[in-house]
């Protein structure tokens, strides 16, 4: 293990070291390894009816396992209602544990405690929703141990009590956004009892030493997806991992999948990538094979993975880290995105080297393991998943077909209007919040002021707030575009506007800007302005704004803030007239109105 | 079971402490206690006793726990329960 004055320390070495020795003094060994590491804090209000500050190095080391850097504020005991109600307002999220028993008593009507008991819960937690933004997450009641002494447990009244404390859990959830429900696993030292009993007892902690790595694990894998970009693509090897055996040496018919062992170990691991898929995750290819040999396979009725799943398709024998470059310019998505399973442990060394920040799963030899090594894979870990992510993979195929036609196509007006676009500009509700904030957050070429706001700021601010949705007709986008305006003084402002990549050149931020200008007039302002923060890559940000009839401030610092203007009294950039426009109110601004 | 000499449990608790501590090892004198060392705090106290067990194979009780009031005194408490000389 590197100390913090040696080389960066290596998370792969780090991860492996906590896995081995699971310990306290490995955890500690390892969060000072890190704290090397540049990383910017994210606080979190961890609350909790039991004393869980014991967790903390854990938690620490598990944050930065998973890619984010934790900065745990712990409030304990009965000071847990207190905590909900008056929340810290620079808290970016937080994280409530509760025990059952102290919220059910020790009296002999459990489920009559537990009606009063979900009524309170909810209260509390309505009054959390209302004082504060910040998503939430709640860790489910488990069923006391000395609960399921009664068979099974389904018809006894103490578990009937905490399916009703869960409900109350599942209701909250159901009804508010940024709010979310997880399981912990067990805490008892025997890896079986929901809790520690003794430990409880003893230090009022009921989590066991030996369960404190999963249960750290846990949450901070529950919370990275506020913290951190979710991966986009996982790119997988196929002989002896998509399928057992070779396929250039078995040939397609050798291949022994259904209903043999280990076939069946690999089909379920390609029902995880299908299900990981239809949580937006794009599949990849990337085989040392014969096309035509790799093919016949997926013709098979037994396979689970069909050759149209995937995004991209590298099945040669040219280098794999040359795959990867290739599909990274195909796909127009960053390696840092990627996931990249093999079976070889020369091919994963090979990609390690050539892309350190891929993350790199190495599929056991045993197959009673495949579908572990997929779970241990922190990159897709998230607990809310957008329509966005959902429609990404139909995406890919429109903007091939896209392309197609722009091959074909003569010049770039007549192709913008072959394509039938039509923009949306709506409220930041509870659908796009998630994905506004993603857009914000994740955007690095077209991003004006370069500003990360976290989802509390986010729903602070959100009568400003718009989402930009395309559709044409080869698909819609979804919201690819995140905009905010609002009124400085005399002075109408654009305060920020991002715009995914892939869906730049096609009059979305023409028309955002309209929006702007047409808000502004509306309000009654005679100068739009806006302020751009320079980055190492938001250049078309800044070609955007000094080509659209701004004016730049003779005094400015692009990297503090550089502030632009523009009169929008007189003419002022309108709708584009290759797009047809909607607002959120219905109304359809057709092209050039404004203009 | 390992058994462990009394010069050993010493070195592995200056270990725990060093690391529970955040202190040099050298800073690890008989008489570190919680009025001595800035760290030492009631988390960190519980983190000692669970370093304490996971490497000794212990499960010290919580009137053992609250006896380890000086480095020395831990290095006592361990060694009593292992049977150590």
């Amino acid at each position: 293990m590197t100390g913090a004055d040696q080389t960066p320390p290596d998370l792969t070495e780090l991860r492996a070291s906590v896995r081995e020795a699971p310990r306290l003094m490995t955890y500690l060994k390892v969060q000072k390894a890190l704290a090397s590491r540049p990383a910017r804090p994210r606080k979190v209000a961890v609350i909790s009816s039991f004393t869980v500050r014991p967790l903390d190095p854990y938690l620490r080391v598990e944050a930065e396992l998973s890619g984010w850097r934790v900065d745990p504020v712990f409030t304990e005991y009965s000071l847990w209602q207190q905590a909900l109600l008056e929340p810290d307002e620079s808290a970016e999220a937080v994280m409530l544990l509760l025990h059952a028993d102290e919220l059910l008593g020790a009296g002999a009507a459990p489920e009559a405690a537990a009606e009063t008991a979900s009524d309170l819960l909810l209260s509390v937690l309505a009054g959390f929703r209302s004082r504060s933004s910040a998503p939430i997450v709640i860790a489910r009641f488990p069923t006391p141990v000395w609960a399921r002494a009664a068979a099974f447990g389904s018809g006894a009244s103490a578990a009937r009590a905490v399916r009703t404390l869960n409900g109350a859990i599942e209701r909250f959830v159901a009804d508010n956004p940024l709010a979310y429900a997880i399981e912990l696993p067990p805490m008892a030292a025997n890896g079986r009892a929901a809790v520690d009993t003794e430990g409880l007892v003893r230090s009022i902690s009921p989590i066991a030493a030996a369960a404190a790595p999963s249960v750290a694990e846990r949450i901070a894998r529950a919370l990275s997806g506020f913290f951190r970009p979710r991966r986009k693509l996982l790119i997988t090897d196929l002989d002896n991992t998509l399928w057992p055996g070779v396929v250039g040496e078995a040939g397609s018919d050798g291949i022994a999948l259904a209903g043999e062992w280990p076939g069946e170990a690999h089909r379920q691991l390609q029902r995880a990538m299908r299900e990981l898929a239809s949580s937006g995750i794009l599949l990849a290819i990337n085989s040392k094979n014969n096309e035509a040999d790799a093919r016949a396979v997926f013709d098979r009725p037994d396979m689970v993975l069909r050759w149209d799943d995937f995004a991209a398709r590298r099945i040669n024998w040219t280098d794999k880290a040359e795959n990867i470059a290739d599909m990274a310019r195909e796909l127009s998505l960053g390696v840092d995105s990627f996931v990249f399973l093999d079976d070889s442990p020369i091919e994963c060394a090979r990609v390690r080297s050539a892309f350190p920040e891929i993350e790199v799963v190495q599929l056991p030899a045993e197959p009673d393991q495949f579908i572990d090594a997929l779970l241990d894979c922190r990159g897709f870990d998230t607990l809310s998943v957008t329509s966005e992510d959902r429609l990404r993979a139909e995406g890919v195929k429109a903007e091939r077909q896209r392309v197609a036609v722009a091959a074909t196509a003569g010049d770039l007006t007549g192709f913008l209007s072959s394509l039938d676009l039509r923009i949306e500009i709506r409220p930041c509700d509870d659908e796009v919040i998630e994905r506004v904030h993603q857009l914000l957050n994740k955007t690095n070429q077209f991003h004006l002021t370069l500003e990360r706001p976290g989802l509390a700021t986010l729903a602070e601010r959100r009568s400003g707030l718009r989402a930009v949705t395309l559709k044409d007709r080869f698909g819609d986008y979804g919201a690819i575009g995140a905009l905010e305006v609002d009124r400085a003084g005399d002075e109408f402002r654009l305060r920020n506007l991002a715009v995914s990549c892939r869906a730049l050149g096609r009059r979305v931020e023409e028309t955002a800007l309209a929006f702007a200008v047409e808000q502004a007039r509306q309000a009654g302002a005679t100068v739009l302005s806006t302020c751009l923060v320079r980055g190492p890559r938001n250049a078309p940000a800044w070609e955007f704004v000094e080509r659209s009839g701004f004016s730049r401030d003779s005094h400015g610092d692009e990297t503090q803030g550089q502030r632009f203007c523009m009169d929008v009294a007189g003419a002022a950039p309108g709708y584009p007239a290759e797009v047809s426009v909607v607002r959120s109110d219905g109304e359809s601004a057709l092209a050039n109105i404004g203009s | 079971m390992r058994q462990w000499s009394k010069p050993e449990i010493r070195s592995a608790l200056v270990e725990i402490f060093s690391v529970v501590l955040e202190i040099s090892e050298g800073e690890v004198s008989d008489d570190l206690s919680p009025d001595t060392s800035r760290n030492w705090d009631s988390l960190r106290h519980i983190h000692i006793c669970t370093a304490i067990d996971e490497t000794f194979g212990t499960a010290l009780d919580i009137s053992k726990q609250v006896e380890i009031l000086t480095f020395d005194l831990a290095v006592e408490t361990v060694a009593e329960e292992l049977g150590a000389e």
